[in-house]
């Protein structure tokens, strides 16, 4: 039930990410779902669809207090941790960004737990929602 | 006139307002304090500013606030990560490592109990390994402990069998360890799916009461009489009256950890006065 936590709120931002004047990707928040804080080494991927459509997972990033880091390269960030409650987001390398309006972004945090085994498998946070792109 | 217990909140209850950010953790303490909290527990990874590298100027600040209200910070909850490395397990030189930096901080926070939880791993397998690993890791911060008159406890959680950290008690034998038990040992119902329930007899509760240092008064669910429907509370209260445990029972709702929305300020207050009700 905690996917619900995942979208604290349904914006999409187009965003100039190189700052050259040119839009070349969009970003949007997302919740820490665990009930704990946790390392960005436990996230396992960040899995998205955006009108069906899936992205690929070397051009998203998160972004976590400013700090940009590439969702593949998660799994060794031990030092930078996801606090309890906190909002961070995502941010996918895209030409032109996404157009005006509503589009369906389906969403899946996959994380391990860093405190050792719960005995209720690997944390799953699969949601959807409809986004507006502002 | 006997010893009784006291009165304690963890501030874990308030997870549900704290996630959304509707409520700080000093609301959440503040709060805890107004409805009759007379002392305050933390949860490392929920409630340390800045986690897991608090300065001592964050530390202090909290602990400030906490003392500014009349009570103290009296159970320090914290996790010792097995898992944080994605290719390996923690080292038992690793795991002493955290311990020593959460035993820190718990002075700096001028708390007297230390709770780290030690979860499950495919490389301790069995009662023996269990205890093995506890005592190895427990021998390494005695001298801190004692030193700063810190008692560090060992939770009994479900599904742990009171027995063997009855056991793992006796064995160490130490006056700065003890042992934490939590409700969820004498669950009767399951609430959640999640929720593990120990429904172990209630003499076994008895049994861990002269070891006893802390007590985890666990909720899941309440009734529109303010009972506690997963949990026997009265039984288990009457045996720490009755024991003349004079430490704090810390109440700790967990209906909200799957992501359950609740109004944790009337759910605080219904857990306290049920505690208070039975003492």
């Amino acid at each position: 039930m905690a996917d619900r936590l995942l979208l604290p709120d349904r914006i999409i931002r187009n965003m100039d990410v190189n700052k050259d004047g040119e839009i070349d990707g969009f970003q949007f928040n997302i919740c820490n779902p665990f009930y704990t804080a946790e390392p960005v080494s436990s996230i396992r991927s960040i899995q998205l669809k955006i009108d069906g459509d899936e992205v690929d997972t070397e051009k998203t990033s998160l972004i976590i207090r400013n700090q940009r880091i590439k969702i593949k390269d998660a799994p060794t960030v031990y030092e930078t941790w996801w606090r309890f409650g906190e909002v961070s987001s995502v941010l996918v390398e895209k030409p032109g960004g996404l157009t005006l309006g509503k589009h369906q972004l389906e969403i899946n945090v996959r994380m391990r737990t860093s405190s050792g085994n719960y005995g209720f498998g690997e944390p799953e946070f699969p949601t959807k929602a409809i986004m507006e792109v502002e | 006139m006997s010893p009784k217990p006291k009165v304690a909140m963890s501030i874990y209850s308030y997870g549900a307002d704290i996630r959304r950010r509707r409520m700080t953790v000093e609301d959440a303490i503040e709060h805890a304090v107004s409805i009759g909290a007379e002392g305050i527990e933390l949860v490392d990874k929920q409630h340390i500013p800045n986690y897991p590298y608090p300065s001592v100027y964050d530390l202090r600040k909290l602990r400030d606030y906490i003392e500014s209200l009349g009570v103290k910070m009296v159970c320090y909850s914290t996790y010792v990560d097995r898992a944080i490395l994605s290719d390996r397990e923690a080292t038992i030189g690793e795991m002493v490592k955290m311990m020593h930096e959460q035993i820190a901080v718990a002075d700096v926070l001028g708390v007297k109990v230390y709770r780290p939880a030690i979860l499950p791993s495919a490389r301790v397998q069995g009662e023996n390994a269990f205890i093995k690993e506890r005592i190895e890791l427990i021998k390494e911060v005695l001298p801190d402990l004692r030193k700063y008159n810190i008692k560090l406890g060992m939770e009994i959680h479900a599904p742990m069998q009171p027995e063997l950290l009855l056991r793992l008690a006796k064995k160490v034998n130490d006056k700065s360890f003890g042992l934490i038990p939590d409700f969820s040992v004498w669950a009767t119902k399951q609430a959640l799916d999640t929720h593990i329930i120990g429904k172990a007899p209630l003499e076994s509760f008895k049994a861990v009461m002269p070891y006893t240092i802390h007590v985890h008064a666990k909720a899941h669910m309440f009734n529109e009489k303010g009972e506690e429907l997963t949990h026997p509370y009265k039984e288990l209260i009457t045996i720490l009256k009755e024991s003349g445990y004079d430490g704090y029972i810390s109440a700790e709702f967990e209906g909200w950890w799957e992501g359950e929305d609740y109004d944790s300020k009337r759910v605080a207050e219904t857990h306290i006065n049920l505690i208070k009700r039975y003492l």
